[in-house]
C-alpha cells in the first residue's frame, strides 16, 4: 500500500513539473542549438577519429580547453592546412607536431570561415553530457506496475497519442515480431535488451538527444514526457522478457495429410460396411490419389529431414552482406581469413570487425544501434553468438582449404551470390548428391605440381581431356567420411 | 610348416577353446525376439499389440514434427594470432613422470591438448614414444580424479590459506629445529632441483629424499663402489653384437625402453647392406618383452642369477686372465655364453635388472673385463632418470617415527601405495606437524596428508629436464590450467618468499645457465625462443672413463655366492602400461592387453605349465601365495619353474574410477633389503584356495585359426638364401591369377611394411592407434565378450617347448586387400575400396550386418555393441565433457550399431596431400606418418605410396622376406610382413 501512495504522489509531481522542464529547456536551448548543431556535425565528421574533447589523447591531443590555449585564428590556420605552418616554421605549430609523434594532422581546406566559427563555438562551448534530470525513477529496470505497461504497449504501438508533439508508430521501426527480419531498425526486444543491460542504455537521454542522424531524422518532432517514456520502458520490460513473438505458419501439408487419411480410411470403411456411394470407382480412385499424394509428401518431406535450405535465421547483429561485401567491395576472405588454408573459413573475431568499425560508427539504415553491439561485445568481453547456417553432419568431414585454397573454387559456387544477400541463407542444400554431382562435373587444378607424379592422367590432361575430380578419387566415401 | 605355432595351452594341446562369446545370447537377441517375448504370456496381446502401435506413431509423429535445432557459431573476441579454429599447432614440450622420459610434441587443436607424439628433433625419443607416453594426455581430462582446488585437512580451501598454514609451520619447525623432509621422485628438471636448493637454502634443517619406487639403487651403488661415480652409465644396444640381460627388461620398462627399444631395433635390422644382427640371451623368471625377444631365453629362479652371473664372471676372468671367485653350480652352463662374449670384446653389454649391489658389481666387473666401457657402454652421458637410493627413504621413515621431523612435503611420489613398509610410513605421517602433497590427482599418499596443494598437469606446466648428462629439453603449458591447481615449483618458490613466477624463474634460469653453453644464438631471447620452439638442447659431453676398482668385487662375490634359493619365489615386476601404479587409473593404460600374457584389466600370478600340473591349478583359480597375498593364477608358457610372477601398478585404492579396487597391491612385499628394495621374495607353500576369479585376456580372440601367417628364419639361413622361411611367397605370387581385370591405382596406392626383426611387441603401436582414431575403452566385461575395440592388435604366437617357448610378436591391423572379402559381403555397400586403394569405411552408411566381420580372415574389424562416447555403462574417458575433449575431431566418434576398422588414418592422409596441394609441390616420401608408424620407438612400421618407386615402401615390398598373411586366398593385402629373422645357432639347437 505504501508503495503505491508513494507512486502515485510522484505521479502528480510530474504531471505539474514536466511541461514547466521542457518550456525552460527550449528556451535555452533554442539560441545556442543552431550553431551548436552545425558545429558538432563537422567535428563528428572530421575530428572525432583523432581528437576526443575531453584531456584524452586519442591521435591527437585532447581539446578541452583549447580555446584558452590557442589563439582563434591561429587554430582556423592550422585546422585549414597544419602541415603548411610546420613547414612555414610556426613554432607552435612544429612544437604540436613533434610531441604527436610526427602524425600529420590532414588539411581541411574544404571548411569556410563560418564553419570553422561554428566548430570552434562546439569545441568552446561543449560540456559532457550531464546526467539529465527527470521527475520519474530512471533507474527502475523491472517490476513495473500493469497499467504502466499496459499503457506503454498502446503508446509503443500508436494506440495512444503522445500528449505532445508527433504520434509516432514505434512498432512499426521497432519491430516486435521476429518475421520482420528485413527491417534494419532494432527490434523491440534489442530495444529492450540494450536498455536493461548495467550501464545500458538510458531511453531518457537518447530519445531527447539522438545519437545519429538516422535517428534524428525519424525521431523528429518526438517530444516525449517522462512519464511516456517511463510508460515505454515499462512495456520493453515485458518485451525484453516475452522475446520476440513468432507467428505461426499454417500447416498446410500436414492437415492435406491428415485429411486424405480421412478420406481413404471413409472410403475403405464405405467399401467395406457401410456401402452408402455406389461406384466403386469414387473409392478406388480416393484411395489411389490419397496413397499417391501421402507417398509425395512422405518422399519430400523424408529428403528434407535434416537438410536445411533456404534457411534465413535471424541474426543477433542486423549485419548485412549486401553492404559489407556487395556495396563496399570488401573480399569475402577479408574476414574469414583462414577459408583459403584452413578447415573452417572462420568467423570473424570482433576485434576484425574494429578494423573498421572504429571509425565507421553508424550505419546509414541502422544508426548506431547495430555497431554498437560489436562495441558492447568488447566492453563486456562476451563475444557475439551469431547462428550458425551452414551445418554439416559430424560424419562428415569438409575442409574450405581443399575447396578454396587448392580448387580455387568460388566462394559464390556453393554460397550462392552472398554480396546480395542483406540476411545470409543457406543457398545450396548441402545433401551429399550435390557434392557428389559437383566432383562429378568440375575439372581439377591439374596445373599443380601435386599432380606431377600421376603421369598417366598428366598424359591426358595434356592431350586436352577434362579431369574431373571424380577421376581422381573424388566420389571415394574416404573423402570425405573417416 | 614343420613348426606349430600357438596362441594359447589350450590351442597348444588341442583342447577346444572357450569363446566367451558363446553364452553371450542376451546381447545378440533381435529386437523382434525381444517384441515377441514381451508379448508371449501376456494375457492379453491384442492391448500389447495396441501399445507398439501406439508406440510406432508417436515416434513417427515426434520424427516428423522435430525442428532442426538451431546451432551458434561464436567466434573469438580477440582471435588469438597463433590459433586458426580448424587447424592443430603442435609444441614441443617433455614427458617425464618420475620414471619414463620422452621428448614429445603436444598436437593442440583449437587450445586443447589432443595426442602426444614423439619429438623428432629429441636424440632420445627421435619422434617415437612409449604407450604410456600416449595414454598421458587422458589424464589431463580425468575429471573424476584430478585434484580441483587445494585442499586443507580433507575440506576444500584456497590458497592464500594454504600459503598462511604452510609458511607458519615451516617457521615453527625452522625455530624448534626440526627437520623438514621433501620426498620427491627422481627430479630430472635442472630449474627444479635450483628451486628446492633454494628451499633447503632458507630452511637450514630441509632435507630432499629422493625415492624411487621402481628403483635403481643397487646400480648407483655398484657404480659408487667400482667407478666412485653415483651415475647410471648409458647402454648402447645398437653398437653390441652379443647383449645378456639378467631380468632387466630393457626392451619394455627398464630405464629408458624407447631409446634402448630404437637401439636394439637398429642392430636387429638386415637389408642388403646389413648382413649380420645382434645376439640377445636373456636369464629371467617370469616372460618379459625382453626374454619374449631373446634369440636364447633361460628360465631361472631369480635367486638363481647370482649363481649364472658369478659362473658368467668366472669364465670370462679365467679366459682373460682375472681373479676367479669360489661360485655356487650355476644354474645354466654358461660357457659357449662366455666365449661368445670373450670374442665379442667391446662390442658385448651385461646388462642386470636386480636390485642388489653384489650382483651389480659383479656385472661391472664382467662388462669391465670385456672392455664395454666407453665402446657400449657409456659414462659420458650418464642418465639422470634414477636418482633414488632406497636406504635414504628408510632413514627417513625412521626419522618420521622419531618425532624429528616436523613437515614432510611430498612432490610426484605416492609411497603410501608404493612403499614396502606403508604402516610405519603412515605413523610416521601422523607424527608430524604437517604434511603436505603436491598431488594432481587422488592418491594414497594425499589422501593422507593435511595439506593437498595440487600441482598443475604436465601438460599445463613449465618444466625442463635432463634426462642424460647435456642433453637437455623444455617443458610448456599446451592447456591453462583447467582446475584451481598451481605448479609445485611455484608453490615452493612463494613458501621461500619468491615472488617469481615460475615461468619466468625458469626463463631467467635457462638464459643465465645455457646462454653461454652455445653459440648460435647470439642472445639470451633468441637462445630462449629457438630452444622452446624446438624443445631440445644438447651441450656435446666429454668423453669421461672413470677408472675401474676392483677391490669391492671380492665382498661383492661372496654375498652374491651367500644367496640363498627357495623353493618358490615370487617375483614381481613392471608391465608395460602401468609402470609403479602412476598410469593405473588410466583407462587406455589399464585396457591395454599385456604383450605377452594378453591379459588387462587384472593383475595375476603367473606360474608356469608344470608348476599348474603339479598342483593341479588351471588359469582362474585363486591361489593362497603368501600371508595377506591371494591372487588367481595365469598359466605362463616359459614362466621358470618354481617361480610366480606377479605384477605391480595394480590394487591402487584411492586413484579413481577406473583404478580402484582393481588387481591386488604387490608393493608391500617388496621388503628393503641389504639397502636395497628387493624385486623378489620367497614364498610358503602355495595352496588353491577353491575360488575362482574370471581374467579379461584376449589371447584367443580374432584367432587366425594356424592358418600359415608366421614366418621366421635363422640369421645363418637368411645369409645363405634371402628367401629362406618365405619360399611360399614366390609361389602364391606365381598363381596370382584372377579372371577380372586388374585394378589400376592411377594416384597413389597406399601400403604398409612391417618388419618383424624390428618389432618387439611393445604395443605403443596400440595405443597410439586409440588416441588418434577415438577408439573406446569397452570395460572388462566386454572385454571377457570379446569386444574389445582396438583398431591395432598385437598378435603372440609360441611355439616349441611349453616350458621355455619361442615367441613371436605380429601386429595386426586391417590389410587394406586389394581383393577384400569384407566388401563383396556388404548389402549396403558401407566398405569398398577407394581409388587409392584404401578399405575405406563409411559408418553412416552401415546398418551393422556384420557381415563383414564374419567374412574378415584377419579379424580386424570391430562392432559398436553400445554408444560408447555418451552410455553411462561405461564410465571411462567419454562419457563426460572434460573427458570427450580429448577426441581427435577429424575422425567420427562411432555410433552404437556401427563396424569400425583400421583405416590407415586417412585423415592424416588427406591433411598431408592437402598440404602438398597448397603449396603447390608433390608429395614427398614418408611424409605421411599414421599414428602407429609415427609412435613406434623401433621404427618397425613403414607407410607409403606403392606407385612410388622412390619410396621406402616400394624396397621393403621387393625385399624377399616380404609376405602378406593368408596370402594364398588371394586377398592380395597392401600390408606387407618381414620373415623374422633370429640369431640362433642351428647346431646349438641339435645339441
Amino acid at each position: 500500500m505504501h508503495l503505491q501512495a508513494s507512486n502515485k504522489q510522484k505521479l502528480v509531481t510530474l504531471r505539474l513539473t514536466a511541461p514547466f522542464i521542457l518550456i525552460m529547456a527550449g528556451f535555452l536551448l533554442s539560441s545556442v542549438s543552431q550553431a551548436q548543431n552545425k558545429g558538432k556535425e563537422i567535428f563528428e565528421k572530421n575530428c572525432v577519429i583523432c581528437h576526443k574533447l575531453t584531456e584524452e589523447k586519442l591521435v591527437g591531443p585532447g581539446l578541452k580547453d583549447v580555446t584558452k590555449r590557442r589563439d582563434k585564428a591561429w587554430m582556423k590556420k592550422f585546422i585549414h592546412g597544419s602541415q603548411d605552418m610546420v613547414k612555414a616554421g610556426d613554432k607552435t605549430a612544429v612544437k604540436i607536431f613533434n610531441e604527436n609523434m610526427k602524425i600529420p594532422m590532414p588539411d581541411h581546406k574544404f571548411l569556410t570561415d563560418a564553419d570553422l566559427d561554428q566548430l570552434i563555438t562546439y569545441i568552446e562551448t561543449y560540456k559532457p553530457a550531464e546526467a539529465i534530470k527527470v521527475s520519474v525513477d530512471i533507474t527502475k529496470k523491472d517490476g513495473f506496475w500493469r497499467d504502466d505497461v499496459l499503457r506503454g504497449e498502446r503508446l509503443f504501438s500508436g494506440v495512444i497519442p503522445f500528449a505532445k508533439g508527433v504520434t509516432l508508430n514505434c512498432v512499426s521501426c521497432h519491430a516486435i515480431i521476429a518475421t520482420d527480419s528485413l527491417n534494419f531498425n532494432p527490434s523491440a526486444v534489442d530495444l529492450a535488451k540494450a536498455w536493461q543491460e548495467p550501464n545500458g542504455t538510458n531511453l531518457y537521454q537518447v530519445l531527447r538527444e539522438p545519437t545519429s542522424t538516422k535517428m534524428a531524422e525519424v525521431h523528429k518532432g518526438l517530444q516525449l514526457s517522462d512519464k511516456e517514456i517511463y510508460d515505454i520502458s515499462a512495456y520493453l520490460s515485458k518485451v525484453g522478457k516475452d522475446g520476440m513473438i513468432w507467428e505461426k505458419t499454417f500447416p498446410a501439408r500436414m492437415l492435406l495429410f491428415l485429411f486424405l487419411g480421412l478420406l481413404m480410411a471413409l472410403a475403405l470403411a464405405d467399401l467395406i460396411w457401410f456401402r452408402k456411394v455406389k461406384y466403386r470407382i469414387i473409392h478406388v480412385l480416393v484411395i489411389i490419389v490419397g496413397l499417391g499424394v501421402h507417398g509425395t509428401l512422405i518422399v519430400q518431406e523424408g529428403i528434407k529431414l535434416g537438410r536445411t535450405q533456404n534457411y534465413m535465421p535471424d541474426q543477433p547483429v542486423k549485419f548485412s552482406h549486401k553492404v559489407h561485401a556487395g556495396q563496399n567491395k570488401i573480399d569475402c576472405q577479408y574476414c574469414h581469413s583462414f577459408a583459403s588454408y584452413s578447415k573452417s573459413a572462420g568467423f570473424p573475431s570482433s576485434n576484425l570487425c574494429m578494423n573498421c568499425h572504429k571509425v565507421v560508427k553508424a550505419g546509414m539504415r541502422s544508426g548506431k544501434f547495430e555497431i554498437n553491439k560489436i562495441y558492447r561485445a568488447e566492453e563486456s568481453g562476451k563475444p557475439i553468438e551469431w547462428i550458425r547456417i551452414h551445418k554439416l553432419p559430424d560424419h562428415v568431414f569438409f575442409s574450405h582449404a581443399q575447396h578454396v585454397g587448392v580448387a580455387k573454387v568460388k566462394c559464390q559456387d556453393c554460397h550462392g551470390k552472398v554480396e546480395e544477400m542483406d540476411l545470409v541463407k543457406q543457398f545450396s542444400d548441402l545433401s551429399m548428391g550435390w557434392c557428389v554431382n559437383c566432383h562429378r562435373k568440375t575439372a581439377v587444378q591439374i596445373d599443380n605440381k601435386y599432380y606431377e607424379n600421376f603421369k598417366a592422367i598428366h598424359d591426358e590432361a595434356k592431350a586436352g581431356k577434362k579431369i574431373t575430380a571424380e577421376r581422381l578419387g573424388g566420389i571415394d566415401c574416404a573423402k570425405c567420411h573417416y | 610348416m614343420e613348426k606349430k605355432y600357438w596362441k594359447s595351452l589350450e590351442e597348444q594341446s588341442d583342447l577346444p577353446v572357450i569363446n566367451p562369446g558363446q553364452n553371450d545370447a542376451d546381447a545378440s537377441r533381435s529386437v523382434l525376439d525381444l517384441i515377441s517375448e514381451e508379448i508371449e504370456g501376456k494375457p492379453s496381446s491384442r492391448r500389447n499389440f495396441l501399445k507398439f502401435c501406439g508406440f510406432s506413431f508417436a515416434t513417427a509423429a515426434i520424427a516428423t514434427s522435430c525442428k532442426n535445432p538451431v546451432n551458434n557459431a561464436i567466434p573469438y573476441l580477440n582471435k588469438p594470432e597463433e590459433i586458426t579454429p580448424g587447424m592443430a599447432n603442435h609444441y614441443a614440450s617433455t614427458f617425464f613422470d618420475g620414471q619414463d622420459y620422452n621428448g614429445i610434441l603436444v598436437k593442440v587443436r583449437d587450445g586443447r591438448p589432443i595426442k602426444i607424439e614423439g619429438n623428432d628433433l629429441s636424440p632420445i625419443s627421435n619422434g617415437s614414444t612409449s604407450a604410456r607416453v600416449q595414454g598421458s594426455v587422458l589424464s589431463l581430462y580425468d575429471d573424476g580424479a584430478r585434484y580441483k582446488t587445494p585442499y586443507i585437512g580433507g575440506k576444500e580451501s584456497n590458497w592464500g590459506a594454504v600459503d598462511s598454514e604452510v609458511n607458519t609451520k615451516l617457521a615453527a619447525a625452522a625455530a624448534a629445529g626440526k627437520s623438514v623432509a621433501m620426498v620427491t621422485s627422481t627430479i630430472i628438471s635442472p630449474s627444479t632441483l635450483s628451486v628446492i636448493n633454494e628451499f633447503k637454502a632458507k630452511y637450514a634443517t630441509a632435507k630432499h629424499v629422493t625415492y624411487d619406487a621402481v628403483s635403481s639403487s643397487a646400480i648407483l651403488e655398484a657404480n659408487i663402489l667400482t667407478f666412485g661415480s653415483q651415475s647410471i652409465p648409458d647402454y648402447h644396444f645398437d653398437k653390441a653384437d652379443v647383449i645378456v640381460s639378467f631380468e632387466a627388461d630393457f626392451l619394455g620398462t627398464w630405464l629408458m625402453p624407447v631409446e634402448f627399444t630404437r637401439r636394439w631395433a637398429a642392430s636387429r635390422r638386415l637389408n642388403k647392406e646389413k648382413r649380420t644382427i645382434s645376439q640377445l640371451t636373456v636369464f629371467e623368471s617370469g616372460m618379459s618383452l625382453t626374454g619374449a625377444n631373446a634369440d636364447y631365453r633361460f628360465p631361472i629362479k631369480p635367486s638363481q642369477q647370482a649363481s649364472v652371473i658369478l659362473s658368467l664372471y668366472n669364465e670370462i676372468a679365467k679366459a682373460s686372465g682375472g681373479t676367479t671367485y669360489t661360485a655356487p653350480v650355476s644354474a645354466v652352463d654358461v660357457t659357449k655364453l662366455a666365449v661368445k662374449l670373450i670374442g665379442a670384446k667391446g662390442k658385448s653389454i651385461v646388462v642386470c635388472g636386480t636390485n642388489d649391489t653384489a650382483l651389480q658389481v659383479v656385472v661391472n666387473a664382467i662388462n669391465f673385463m670385456l672392455q664395454n666401457y666407453g665402446s657400449t657402454i657409456d659414462f659420458s652421458a650418464p642418465l639422470n632418470i634414477r636418482k633414488g637410493i632406497d636406504s635414504e627413504m628408510v632413514t627417513l621413515v625412521t626419522e618420521m617415527n622419531e618425532g624429528k621431523t616436523s613437515v614432510v612435503i611430498f612432490y610426484n611420489v605416492n609411497p603410501v601405495y608404493n612403499y614396502a613398509d606403508t604402516k610405519a610410513l603412515l605413523e610416521g605421517i601422523k607424527k608430524t606437524d604437517l604434511s603436505v602433497s603436491f598431488a594432481n590427482a587422488k592418491d594414497e599418499t594425499s589422501a593422507a596428508c593435511i595439506i593437498i596443494a595440487p600441482d598443475h598437469h604436465y601438460l599445463e606446466s613449465w618444466n625442463d629436464a635432463e634426462p642424460k648428462k647435456g642433453i637437455y629439453s623444455l617443458q610448456q603449458p599446451t592447456i591453462r590450467n583447467i582446475y584451481n591447481t598451481r605448479q609445485a615449483q611455484e608453490s615452493l618458490l612463494k613458501w621461500v618468499g619468491n615472488a617469481l613466477p615460475y615461468s619466468d624463474y625458469l626463463k631467467q634460469y635457462w638464459q643465465q645457465n645455457f646462454t653461454s653453453k652455445q653459440s648460435e644464438f647470439a642472445t639470451t631471447s633468441n637462445f630462449w625462443n629457438n630452444t622452446l620452439q624446438k624443445g631440445v638442447f644438447s651441450v656435446p659431453a666429454a668423453a669421461a672413463l672413470p677408472s675401474f676398482n676392483a677391490q669391492p668385487l671380492a665382498d661383492a662375490s661372496g654375498k652374491a655366492a651367500a644367496i640363498k634359493t627357495a623353493e618358490t619365489e615370487i617375483a614381481f615386476y613392471e608391465t608395460i602400461a602401468l609402470g609403479n601404479g602412476s598410469h593405473t587409473n588410466n583407462p587406455w593404460m589399464m585396457e591395454m592387453p599385456d604383450p605377452v600374457s594378453k591379459v588387462c584389466w587384472d593383475n595375476f600370478a603367473a606360474i608356469s605349465p608344470a608348476m599348474a600340473q603339479k598342483l593341479g591349478v588351471i588359469t582362474g583359480d585363486v591361489l593362497k601365495l603368501s600371508d595377506g597375498l591371494e591372487l588367481v593364477a595365469f598359466v605362463q608358457p616359459g614362466q621358470a619353474d618354481g617361480t610366480v610372477s606377479i605384477a605391480y601398478g595394480y590394487g591402487r585404492s584411492v586413484a579413481g574410477k577406473v583404478a580402484d579396487g582393481v588387481g591386488v597391491n604387490v608393493f608391500p612385499f617388496m621388503k628393503v633389503e641389504n639397502g636395497n628394495r628387493k624385486g623378489y621374495m620367497a614364498a610358503a607353500a602355495i595352496a588353491k584356495t577353491g575360488k575362482k576369479y574370471e581374467l579379461a585376456s584376449t589371447q584367443s580372440h580374432y584367432s587366425m585359426e594356424g592358418r600359415d601367417i608366421v614366418r621366421e628364419t635363422t640369421l645363418a639361413e637368411w645369409q645363405e638364401k634371402p628367401d629362406a622361411g618365405n619360399e611360399m611367397h614366390a609361389e602364391t605370387e606365381a598363381k596370382n591369377l584372377s579372371l577380372y581385370q586388374d585394378i589400376k591405382f592411377e594416384g597413389h596406392h597406399w601400403g604398409m611394411s612391417i618388419d618383424m626383426n624390428a618389432c618387439t611387441g611393445c604395443s605403443a603401436c596400440v595405443i597410439g592407434c586409440q588416441a588418434e582414431n577415438n577408439v573406446a575403452v569397452v570395460g572388462k566385461q566386454e572385454v571377457v565378450k570379446t569386444r574389445i575395440m582396438h583398431w591395432i592388435r598385437m598378435d603372440r604366437y609360441y611355439s616349441d617347448e611349453v616350458s621355455n617357448p619361442t615367441v613371436y610378436f605380429q601386429p595386426i591391423m586391417c590389410q587394406h586387400c586389394g581383393n577384400a572379402p569384407c566388401e563383396n559381403v556388404c548389402p549396403v555397400s558401407a566398405t569398398n575400396h577407394s581409388s587409392e586403394g584404401l578399405n575405406q569405411m563409411a559408418y553412416n552408411r552401415c546398418i551393422g550386418t556384420k557381415y563383414c566381420i564374419n567374412n574378415c580372415p584377419y579379424k580386424v574389424r570391430r562392432f559398436n555393441w553400445f554408444r560408447y562416447a555418451t552410455n553411462d555403462a561405461f564410465d571411462y574417458n567419454m562419457n563426460s565433457d572434460l573427458g570427450r575433449m580429448v577426441l581427435n575431431p577429424d575422425v567420427t566418434v562411432r555410433e552404437r550399431g556401427v563396424v569400425e576398422k583400421c583405416s590407415f588414418c586417412v585423415q592424416r592422409i588427406q591433411e598431408k596431400k592437402l598440404l602438398a596441394k597448397l603449396e603447390n609441390r608433390p608429395l614427398g616420401d614418408n611424409e605421411i606418418q599414421t599414428a602407429c608408424m609415427q609412435v613406434c620407438p623401433a621404427g618397425a612400421i613403414i607407410f607409403g605410396d606403392r606407385n612410388n618407386t622412390q619410396a621406402k615402401l616400394t624396397d621393403l615390398f621387393a625385399d624377399q622376406r616380404n609376405y602378406n598373411l593368408i596370402e594364398e586366398i588371394h586377398t592380395l593385402p597392401t600390408v606387407g610382413y618381414l620373415t623374422k629373422v633370429r640369431n640362433t645357432d642351428v647346431e646349438e639347437k641339435k645339441a
